[in-house]
């Protein structure tokens, strides 16, 4: 659809004045669209000609389009049929051309002088409420101007105004009722948000609103047997009520809400107590509250005292009051601990650089256990041991080698030996022998042996009388 | 000129040994030597006898090497008493001396 912008710079481009028809074939519409276009135009000045010469643009069309600028609506360009006056009103509102497209469509199949129809098309097309506000008081505006004065406050009337909807009843003189926002049915609820959508055009009212929402949310405030909030919700619909629905929320607005709050808040946080199973209960004003300290009952935990029998690990249980014996002896000796074994380790506390006893984080002494260092110092004596063993040994056998005589020596010993006895033999010959004296090993009686070969020879004391051979004589 | 060669080898091996037991013998002196031959003292097994288990070993070796290459005990002794001419006195009309020295000697390498 051609715009009047369009339709001027065709106009512009042309150097002599064009006809409607060719204009729509240029712009690819209608001739009707194109009369009413051009129509507007002359209105504004921006064209001249007629229809049968052609039309062609202004010097004021030339400056609009050298400036860059669209060609503004005004009421001259507006029909005066309503569904022409709903859109321009639309317009003046600061609706989204979208929104003004949509209610004009669904505005048309309506009763288009009745305002609750408007207010629906208006609501159904979730136009927003500023500009939706504003559209529906314009259009009421037209309907009341186009209307006998006879019926037009029946049919039209003008909403009450904002001082007089916070008029109670009963004090006001003007016999308008009171009106709050949270009262009528003004909202509707989509997903998990509250729109109002117009003087009761909607499906709840505030609070009920406010309800479905924490509903879906699945934090629904418990409602009290009237039906009423409770809770700082119930406060924030309260301070609600306050204020104007049909004007925009200011700081002192906001602090009243807060200080409502507060004051509601302050209501329900009674002084009171939560008992050993977590219940809360309520302090009346001058309740004392008494403070028992029962009386600590003796521990009822058991002591296990674990011991090392030769049957294993024993756990007792200890009687408060008993003494705990201890018991160090060593394990007999036909237990199962191999012999190699050491006995078992008794405490042995860590002692710290300054003397003091090592603690752990609890505050109990630390023990160390020193026996695989004490099994580690008996290796290492062992193995000294038994190097100094083999070094002495090999420092004997060295000795040994040393003084050992070989085949030499042997043979000059075995000379010496034979020159000897052959010394011995000339020399007994020349003097008498003297007799070999031996002693009994049982008497210690001494006595000799025969010169004559013998077979074993008597011990002279009758007493003892032990018979020796030849052969242990001879070994002495 | 195989034969030839090994008792020209065996010739040398006898020298060769007789020369060490020539050391061992005038270490130990041959008036000593002497004696215990006129005593019937086996000079053999007490040279034997005073030796340690480890020259006994070494002796045993060398005397079975030896032999292996035919190298007998009675060449050896020959070749002793014709180094030692000094020997040769205390040996004469010792047959049976000889006889049983040479049978320790044998002895002593058959020992296991």
């Amino acid at each position: 659809m051609a715009s009047q912008t369009e339709v001027l710079k065709a106009l512009h481009e042309k150097d002599g004045p064009i006809k409607s028809p060719d204009l729509a074939r240029g712009l690819k519409t209608s001739d009707d669209t194109i009369r009413a276009l051009i129509s507007k135009l002359k209105k504004k000045a921006l064209v001249d000609g007629d229809a049968k010469e052609g039309w062609y643009i202004t010097d004021a069309g030339i400056k609009i389009l050298e400036a860059g600028e669209s060609i503004p609506t005004t009421i001259t360009d507006v029909g005066e049929d309503e569904l022409s006056k709903f859109k321009y009103y639309g317009q003046l509102a600061g609706a989204k051309p979208d929104d003004i497209a949509a209610a004009s469509e669904l505005f048309q199949n309506s009763d288009m002088r009745i305002m609750a129809e408007v207010e629906r098309v208006l609501a159904e097309t979730n136009v927003p409420i500023t500009s939706r506000t504003r559209w529906i008081n314009l259009y009421r505006g037209y309907l009341r101007n186009t209307t006998p004065p006879e019926i037009r406050d029946e049919l039209y009337p003008l909403p009450p105004t904002p001082e007089a909807r916070r008029v109670p009843a009963g004090e006001g003189a003007t016999g308008i009722e009171e009106v709050t926002r949270g009262e009528r049915l003004d909202y509707i609820v989509e997903g998990n948000e509250v729109h109002r959508v117009g003087d009761s055009l909607g499906e709840f009212n505030f609070k009920q609103a406010l309800q479905v929402v924490a509903a879906k949310r699945g934090s629904a405030p418990k409602a009290e047997a009237d039906g009423s909030l409770t809770g700082t919700l119930n406060a924030f619909a309260e301070a609600l009520k306050s204020t104007s629905p049909s004007q925009p929320l200011t700081v002192q607005d906001v602090l009243n809400i807060i200080n409502t709050m507060k004051e509601n808040s302050g209501e329900g946080s009674a002084p009171g107590y939560v008992d050993e199973d977590g219940d809360w209960h309520e302090l009346k004003p001058g309740q004392p509250v008494i403070l028992k300290r029962s009386a600590q009952s003796p521990s009822t935990g058991k002591t296990l005292v674990i011991k090392q029998t030769p049957e294993g690990i024993v756990t007792e249980e200890h009687q408060a009051g008993s003494p705990i014996i201890i018991n160090a002896n060593p394990p007999p000796a036909n237990t199962a601990m191999p012999a190699t074994a050491m006995p078992p380790m008794m405490p042995f506390p860590v002692i710290g650089s300054d003397g003091t006893p090592v603690v752990d984080r609890d505050g109990h002494p630390v023990y160390a256990n020193i026996e695989p260092m004490l099994k580690w110092l008996g290796f290492q004596s062992e193995q000294r041991r038994a190097d100094e063993r083999h070094q002495m040994l090999m420092g004997l056998g060295q000795t040994v080698r040393e003084n050992l005589g070989d085949g030499v020596q042997a043979l000059v010993a075995a000379a010496k030996e034979a020159q000897g006895q052959k010394k011995t033999g000339a020399s007994a010959q020349e003097t008498p022998t003297t007799p070999q004296i031996f002693e009994c090993g049982d008497c210690k009686t001494r006595f000799t042996i025969p010169q004559e070969d013998f077979v074993q020879v008597k011990c002279p004391n009758p007493k003892c009388g032990r018979t020796w051979t030849r052969e242990e004589v001879m070994k002495v | 000129m195989t034969q030839f060669t090994a008792r020209t080898a065996q010739h040398f091996l006898a020298i060769k040994a007789a020369r060490e037991l020539k050391k061992e013998i005038e270490q130990a002196g041959m008036e000593n030597l002497k004696l215990l031959a006129e005593n019937n003292v086996s000079i053999v097994g007490t040279y034997l006898n005073g030796c340690s288990p480890k020259r006994k070993a070494e002796i045993k070796r060398d005397l079975t090497a030896l032999l292996a290459m035919g190298v007998t005990s009675d060449m050896i002794l020959e070749e002793v008493a014709r180094q030692m001419p000094d020997l040769a006195p205390i040996m004469a009309g010792r047959e049976a001396y000889k006889k049983s020295e040479l049978q320790n000697l044998e002895g002593f390498l058959k020992q296991a």
